[in-house]
């Protein structure tokens, strides 16, 4: 894979990615290095890519890992809700949303990494449960354990938020 | 419920910033692993052909004594006696300097690695 072929790849999942490890670690600085990290080990890796997988599931599954190592070797905090890149809201009701987002990212923040990932996977990135299981490198089985227990925490906070 | 998650997701979803620099330090971090990956690729290339130099060498030096010692068998001296002699030393040690030191004084700096601009 030449250098232009894998930027034009990497450029498509950019914006998919970093949403992703931002929502994962709630830190714009901290989610764009580790997003770096992962496209440059992902380019030197570039050689062993033989398409079995598709490009992106292969690129998250190494973000991914990318995050677990900078979780075992910073400690970093996950989701943290005063970071305010997290806060970053795009539509019409910017408070409301601001309000909803914090409110969701306190509900999965306190999910376990697996269980969280495989939520923002299935539910924010729209990837199918096998991709998911591929990404987490877990079986689809334990990915579908993770999401009815982590759509079981969403659906007490989307309650919670309805009655206020 | 289920599509009521998926809204409240997609609507709530974090928006990164700006993308411009994003790709422009990745980028530049591409570059600079084009140059190491170059760098790295060279120093394999190198150290390869050294080896296999080194190898030919050897074949051919240790075919040429091996024929000479046929060609020409003499009375090999005594072991005592040339341990006894005041040469033996700093012949031996001579010896063990010029094949070690050819090597790498043909070879260039072959135990070293020095990044080159």
């Amino acid at each position: 894979m030449t250098r232009e072929e894998f930027i034009s790849l990497a450029t498509a999942e950019q914006e998919s990615l970093r949403r992703f490890l931002l929502s994962l670690c709630g830190d714009a600085a901290e989610a764009d290095d580790i997003a770096q990290d992962a496209l440059i080990n992902a380019y030197v890796a570039s050689s062993s890519f033989r398409g079995a997988a598709r490009f992106s599931t292969w690129l998250f599954r190494i973000a991914y890992n990318c995050f677990i190592d900078r979780l075992r070797s910073r400690k970093i905090r996950t989701a943290p809700l005063d970071a305010p890149a997290a806060q970053t809201v795009p539509g019409q009701e910017a408070a409301d949303g601001r309000f909803r987002h914090e409110d969701l990212h306190r509900a999965i923040g306190r999910l376990p990494d697996k269980e969280r990932a495989a939520l923002l996977l299935f539910y924010m990135e729209d990837k199918p449960v096998k991709e998911v299981a591929a990404i987490l490198e877990i079986p689809a089985g334990s990915v579908r354990a993770y999401l009815t227990r982590g759509r079981q925490h969403v659906k007490e906070y989307l309650e919670k938020w309805k009655t206020r | 419920m289920e599509n009521e998650i998926k809204d409240f997701f997609r609507q709530t979803a974090p928006k990164p910033a700006d993308p411009t620099s994003f790709t422009l330090e990745l980028n530049a971090r591409l570059a600079a692993v084009e140059q190491i990956k170059a760098y790295h690729d060279r120093e394999v290339r190198r150290t390869r052909r050294t080896f296999l130099i080194v190898f030919a060498a050897g074949l051919v030096l240790g075919g040429a004594l091996a024929a000479f010692l046929i060609l020409h068998p003499v009375q090999m001296p005594d072991t005592a006696t040339a341990l006894e002699s005041p040469w033996f030393w700093p012949v031996a040690i001579a010896g063990t300097l010029l094949a070690v030191g050819c090597p790498m004084l043909l070879t260039r700096r072959l135990f070293t690695t020095r990044f080159r601009r």
